[in-house]
């Protein structure tokens, strides 16, 4: 007390008091974000190994016994996958343990099917498509099993002590349920694991989902080579083209099988949808003079505004013509001087069938049968026969454009469900993340998209489609499309922007609309130079590594409204080590009751996410979002992050 | 929280009044009440009241753009009673606040030369 060095002034030792808890802070901060990034590092890894399960094309029971035994032990004791039969039952379809001996256990405790209306459990989630969370067994199943000694004998140390059951729900429909239960490992489920569960089961029916597509789009090719089968009976020519479900191909076998028993030769021409002939094939008799037909076939296209090409007159009329004899004059007239007119000189060309290829009321092309040197000449019972056989041949011509057709929409769907696998570019880092939303009632939504421009440009794009059904998938097609397209044309973002707005006004139908940000990046010495041009789309941010944020961009118009898009570049000066956050309304709106998650909290979540990986960024943001909901997502949520790295 | 929707209709104007929240599973609703409002004999004005809106997504977006689509394509005015900072975003974020015609009140409505 006595002592006479000076005592620290009152204010200073608040100073010091408060740079303390300050330090104290920090250091729990940093603490809890170590242990944070530690719990989003494994779950990365776990989402990683279920994702690569489900991208390997297995069988689906298949793929879900993968998928359950992968939970266990990290997320289980055990699990079991239920699925909704076509009849509505809710049948077992995979299980995994902890001790794989003991399998027949679980199996034998689901032996008696699921009841439908329980209360509780699978049937309760498959019904409502809401997960069920039970921390710990409430008392009363202590009580059943009390009752039922016989289920306690059974489980053993299987008894659940913990479990939690989430919907595999994929486009508005519940597929099934999965079940994590800890049994004597004494494990308590968390909030925090059933968001990753759910996360998993969301991936794992998007991939059910999808090989249910592609069973469907196999049975439907079955059924149509059905359909071809009963042709064969009626025209054995007509079967050999339907063997192929390509254009040229099937043109090939009918004019093959022409060849082979009506003919010494045969040319097919096919009609583009612009009205002109695109394409030939031909087949000779002989297959030495294989190579002879294909070149005369392709020497010269028909021209159909000619009078005098025998083609060009089927096609104009789509009535078959049969030329019993053929002069030298005519041949002369008809074959293009040059290469055509020799090989037709060498091929022979004595008498001529052609007859159009018909479908649903159509004329797709042309089928042109020719005999040479001493072989018959054609008559009226040829004719009849090849016009039978183009018709067989317009029907091929026909399918095999609905099955590219349906391999398109199939491909344009499928591709509108998966986001793009990411590139590798020096000197950036890619994040993203995308999680489509629970309600399957809009087709359509959120997508984004990186890729290289001119130069070392790279162009990177976020957006979302506002509309229903099809057609929004389609125009997610057709905007990704118009977004690559315009890229290599257009420099400035704006300009493709523009683009895609003139894109989507173009289509006509059901009101729509696209909002988007696009941003053109170059790598520099210092960082890099960014353009951002925003239509209708959430500002994106700028996540320094000292933590600090910058929105930037300009509000633009939002696409596929007015013909007149508000669109602005903005320049932007990136150094090392800074984020580029881009997202959808997704992150921002959703909602825990009637709160909505909002700029503020997506700029604390970052703030705590400066210095981290793009990808961990995409992932906290992510992980916060999904965190504060209460119900399963209503809109899709993507974020794609692109941070400048040395 | 749901939606809560009041129509009125009085002198060529039909007036829809949104409270709480548009989106994805409210849309509906809303949607269906309109298209019968619109379906009012000697219609001129079509006005959206969202002051009472507390929250709208996109989807609430594209219910009035549709809205707005409808009523230039058979020649009706159509006027955005502005909502609450939150809902107005919306129409900032997407330059809509240039492109369609706002008020802040119905007395601003009919402004233009009449008494307010």
């Amino acid at each position: 007390m006595d002592d006479p060095a000076p005592s620290p002034d009152l204010g200073s030792l608040e100073a010091e008091r408060s740079d303390r808890l300050l330090a104290e802070r920090a250091l729990e901060r940093e603490q809890a974000a170590l242990a944070a990034l530690a719990a989003a590092g494994e779950r990365l890894e776990f989402l990683a190994d279920a994702s690569a399960i489900l991208a390997m094309s297995l069988e689906v029971g298949e793929t879900l016994q993968h998928l359950a035994d992968l939970t266990v032990p990290r997320l289980a004791d055990w699990c079991a996958v239920d699925m909704v039969e076509d009849d509505g039952a809710i049948e077992l379809v995979a299980v995994a343990r902890v001790d794989p001996s003991r399998l027949d256990i679980v199996r034998e405790k689901r032996r008696h099917p699921v009841q439908p209306d329980a209360p509780r459990g699978v049937a309760n989630v498959v019904r409502t498509g809401r997960s069920e969370l039970l921390e710990e067994m409430p008392p009363e199943i202590e009580e059943v099993a009390k009752r039922r000694p016989d289920l306690v004998g059974l489980l053993g140390d299987l008894q659940p002590r913990s479990v939690m059951t989430v919907p595999l729900a994929a486009g508005g429909r519940v597929l099934g349920a999965m079940t994590f239960a800890f049994a004597d490992s004494g494990r308590r489920y968390t909030r925090a694991d059933l968001t990753l569960a759910e996360d998993l089961a969301r991936r794992a029916a998007v991939a059910i989902e999808n090989a249910r597509l592609y069973e469907l789009e196999r049975e439907a090719r079955r059924e149509g080579e059905e359909a071809r089968l009963r042709l064969q009976v009626l025209a054995e020519a007509g079967a050999a083209m339907a063997a192929s479900l390509e254009v040229r191909p099937a043109l090939a076998s009918l004019t093959g099988a022409a060849a082979r028993r009506i003919c010494d030769y045969s040319l097919a021409y096919l009609l583009g949808p612009e009205g002109r002939i695109v394409d030939a094939v031909g087949a000779h008799r002989d297959p030495a003079r294989f190579g002879s037909v294909e070149r005369l076939a392709l020497a010269t296209l028909p021209d159909l505004d000619s009078e005098d090409d025998l083609v060009a007159g089927v096609l104009r009329t789509g009535e078959p013509m049969l030329v019993p004899d053929v002069t030298p004059e005519l041949r002369d007239r008809v074959m293009a001087p040059g290469e055509q007119r020799a090989l037709a000189l060498e091929l022979g060309f004595s008498s001529v069938i052609v007859a159009p290829l018909l479908a649903r009321g159509r004329t797709l092309g042309a089928l042109a049968l020719v005999r040479a040197g001493d072989s018959p000449a054609f008559d009226e019972d040829d004719l009849s026969f090849a016009t039978a056989l183009a018709a067989r041949g317009g029907l091929g011509v026909d399918n095999a454009r609905l099955y590219a057709e349906r391999e398109y929409v199939a491909d344009t769907l499928q591709r509108s469900l998966l986001p793009p696998v990411l590139p590798e570019v020096a000197g950036l880092e890619v994040g993203a993340r995308y999680v489509p939303a629970s309600e399957g009632t809009q087709v359509g939504g959120d997508f984004y998209d990186v890729f290289g421009a001119d130069g070392d440009h790279w162009i990177a794009v976020i957006g979302d489609v506002v509309g229903k059904g099809a057609q929004a998938a389609a125009m997610m097609g057709l905007a990704r499309y118009t977004i690559r397209t315009a890229a290599i044309a257009e420099g400035r973002p704006s300009a493709i922007l523009q683009t895609l707005n003139r894109g989507i006004l173009s289509q006509t139908g059901e009101q729509r609309f696209c909002t988007a940000c696009c941003v053109r990046l170059l790598r520099s010495g210092y960082g890099a130079r960014m353009t951002v041009s925003v239509g209708g789309h959430p500002l994106p941010l700028v996540l320094h590594e000292d933590g600090s944020i910058d929105e930037v961009g300009t509000p633009g118009t939002v696409l596929g409204v007015f013909e007149d898009a508000t669109l602005a570049d903005q320049v932007v000066d990136l150094s090392h080590g800074d984020a580029l956050v881009t997202f959808t309304d997704g992150v921002t709106d959703e909602r825990d009751g009637g709160e909505e998650f909002g700029e503020s909290r997506l700029n604390e979540v970052l703030f705590s996410l400066a210095g981290r990986s793009a990808q961990q960024i995409a992932d906290g943001v992510l992980d916060a979002v999904l965190g504060f909901r209460t119900g399963e997502p209503k809109d899709d949520i993507a974020i794609l992050v692109l941070k400048v790295v040395p | 929280m749901k939606l809560d929707l009041a129509s009125r209709f009085a002198d060529g104007t039909a007036t829809l009044e949104l409270g709480g929240e548009l989106d994805l599973s409210t849309v509906p609703e809303a949607e269906s009440t309109l298209l019968e409002l619109e379906r009012e004999p000697h219609l001129e004005t079509i006005v959206l009241d969202l002051r009472k809106l507390e929250f709208m997504d996109s989807t609430g977006l594209r219910f009035v753009l549709a809205a707005h689509a409808r009523a230039t394509g058979s020649e009706h005015r159509f006027v955005v009673i502005r909502g609450g900072d939150t809902v107005d975003r919306v129409f900032r974020l997407t330059l809509l606040d240039e492109r369609l015609e706002f008020a802040d009140s119905p007395r601003d409505l009919f402004g233009d030369g009449a008494d307010a």
